[in-house]
């Protein structure tokens, strides 16, 4: 891949990066004056207010970004995260459509799942909503024929090759596989989203049990 | 010390700035759909230009002060009146305790904006009031208000002076629309080139909200309708889905997409979608972003007077 920049009036994009790259560009540009630091699977999308700074000097600034080594893995300045998932029923759906894509037997997805270093790779969708990548080989799975009226809140999706978390409970097209315990967003809060960009995500198993006791047994 | 919805309408929300800073979480921009109308609204009772006001959509809404309050309505020309007595947008209304402000269905463009004098009393949340109705936080508990919805509002400042939005700064709103619109990522798709965008006339399909718009004509051929790995979309963005009919990103629309990105209505021209109603046409006018820049600073300009420190995002 080579990269690229696009250029609109208040907003551009560095396109073709690989997914670490994205997150070390992202990492940089913190600070920088942009507005907004929009990362995404293969780009980073800068955007600024034209009252406050000149197309040019947004193209100027984005051009030396791009071709800085900011290398350093930000990864290591995000301390990772462990989420809690339940990988039982009810909230594993689609377990059995998933594991078979993969080429696992049911009863081992969960351990396939929880071995892999998951990444966050971007937020997009819906506030909080995080999607994960991991270096395992994985099949383009399919959205669902029929989307589900609705998905709980912390409910984990497998898509293309895209683990997603869904922060809150609504209609969802992605095949569920388990529900973590863990508060998604949280407007409230100073720093609403538990997650972002290029932070690493370990899940450790919990029982139906666990699940229920950690999330005061909201269903 | 309130002002209680007797009629929210088909959807009236309270809007002020945009959330900020916040896209790489997935939180969309939101805030008011058209911001120059509600930095109209807001001029005329002597508020901060983005201070929460209420946002009608194509009415009619039914408002009582509970107490002497002034107001002003600007946007999408429609009938206002006190106690059934016809009353004029673009100017301070004076209301009296109990009296009954009354906003009829809309002429033309699609929103109408309702500031008042005193601060309407909802938290403040990640720094603005404004109301994201797809995610549901923000505004009045998250949502479009309902019928016996009761305003807390809070200080009010000195009796605010009767003005009047200078008439030849009075914007028109009529069922056509002219946007000004430069390439997207993705528009070297485009089999014809911008042209696609150009030589048409759009319609706004019923399917439309302050999320997005869906347009109706004539689909658009692209090279390829493969899937783009997600990236950024920005309100102006448009869309094109695997149908080929556009889809245009408004305020609160998502902060990615995968459906290639095809060109986006320029920052200068972006309040206007707020005025798109079902049924309106629009030619969408391809400029380059130096252009749109230009364009910008102009219409700023053109603002700087009479709404000093205006922002358009």
């Amino acid at each position: 891949m080579s990269q690229s920049i696009y250029c609109a009036d208040d907003w551009l994009m560095i396109q073709g990066l690989p997914a670490e790259r994205v997150a070390a560009l992202a990492a940089a540009a913190e600070g920088g004056g942009w507005d907004d630091i929009v990362p995404g699977l293969d780009s980073l999308s800068l955007s600024w207010d034209p009252a406050q700074r000149s197309l040019e000097a947004a193209h100027a600034a984005a051009e030396a970004l791009a071709g800085s080594d900011a290398d350093a893995a930000p990864a290591t300045t995000i301390a990772p995260a462990t989420l809690h998932i339940c990988y039982e029923a009810p909230w594993a759906h689609d377990a059995d459509i998933v594991a078979e894509l993969l080429g696992l037997s049911t009863d081992a997805l969960p351990g396939w799942h929880a071995a892999q270093d998951w990444r966050v790779a971007m937020l997009g969708f819906q506030p909080g909503f995080a999607y994960l990548t991991c270096d395992a080989r994985i099949p383009d799975i399919p959205r669902l024929a029929d989307p589900r009226a609705r998905v709980e809140a912390g409910s984990v999706g497998l898509l293309g090759q895209i683990c997603g978390l869904y922060p809150h409970a609504g209609p969802g097209g992605w095949p569920i596989i388990g529900r973590i315990a863990e508060t998604l967003f949280d407007p409230q809060a100073s720093s609403p989203a538990l997650l972002q960009a290029g932070q690493a995500v370990r899940f450790e198993r919990i029982d139906a049990a666990e699940l229920a006791r950690r999330t005061g047994g909201a269903a | 010390m309130t002002l209680t919805v007797l009629k929210a309408g088909l959807q009236s929300s309270l809007q002020a700035a945009p959330y900020r800073g916040l896209r790489k979480l997935a939180v969309p921009s939101g805030g008011a759909a058209d911001g120059l109308s509600l930095a109209l609204a807001n001029r005329l009772v002597g508020r901060p230009l983005d201070a929460a006001a209420i946002e009608i959509t194509l009415g009619p809404a039914e408002f009582r002060a509970d107490r002497a309050l002034a107001v002003a309505v600007t946007g999408a020309p429609c009938q206002v009146q006190i106690n059934g007595e016809e009353a004029e947008p673009h100017q301070t209304l004076h209301l009296k305790a109990g009296d009954v402000l009354s906003i009829g269905r809309v002429w033309a463009g699609c929103r109408v904006y309702l500031a008042l004098s005193a601060e309407i009393e909802v938290p403040k949340l990640l720094g603005t009031r404004s109301t994201l109705i797809g995610a549901g936080f923000g505004g009045l508990e998250g949502r479009a208000f309902a019928d016996g919805d009761v305003l807390a509002l809070g200080k009010q400042g000195d009796d605010a002076p009767a003005l009047v939005t200078p008439p030849e700064l009075q914007p028109f709103f009529g069922h056509g629309f002219v946007l000004r619109v430069v390439a997207g990522p993705e528009s070297d798709r485009l089999a014809l080139g911008m042209a696609a965008l150009a030589r048409k006339r759009w319609r706004v399909s019923s399917r439309s909200s302050r999320m997005g718009l869906k347009l109706q004509g004539n689909a658009i051929d692209l090279n390829s309708a493969a899937p783009i790995r997600s990236g950024a979309v920005f309100p102006g963005i448009i869309q094109c889905p695997p149908d080929g009919l556009p889809y245009l990103i408004g305020c609160e629309g998502q902060t990615t997409g995968g459906y290639p990105r095809i060109g986006q209505v320029i920052r200068a021209d972006r309040h206007l979608i707020g005025q798109l109603a079902p049924n309106a046409t629009m030619l969408l006018v391809p400029v380059q972003p130096d252009q749109a820049e230009q364009i910008l600073h102009e219409k700023l300009k053109l603002w700087a007077e009479w709404l000093p420190g205006l922002a358009l995002a």
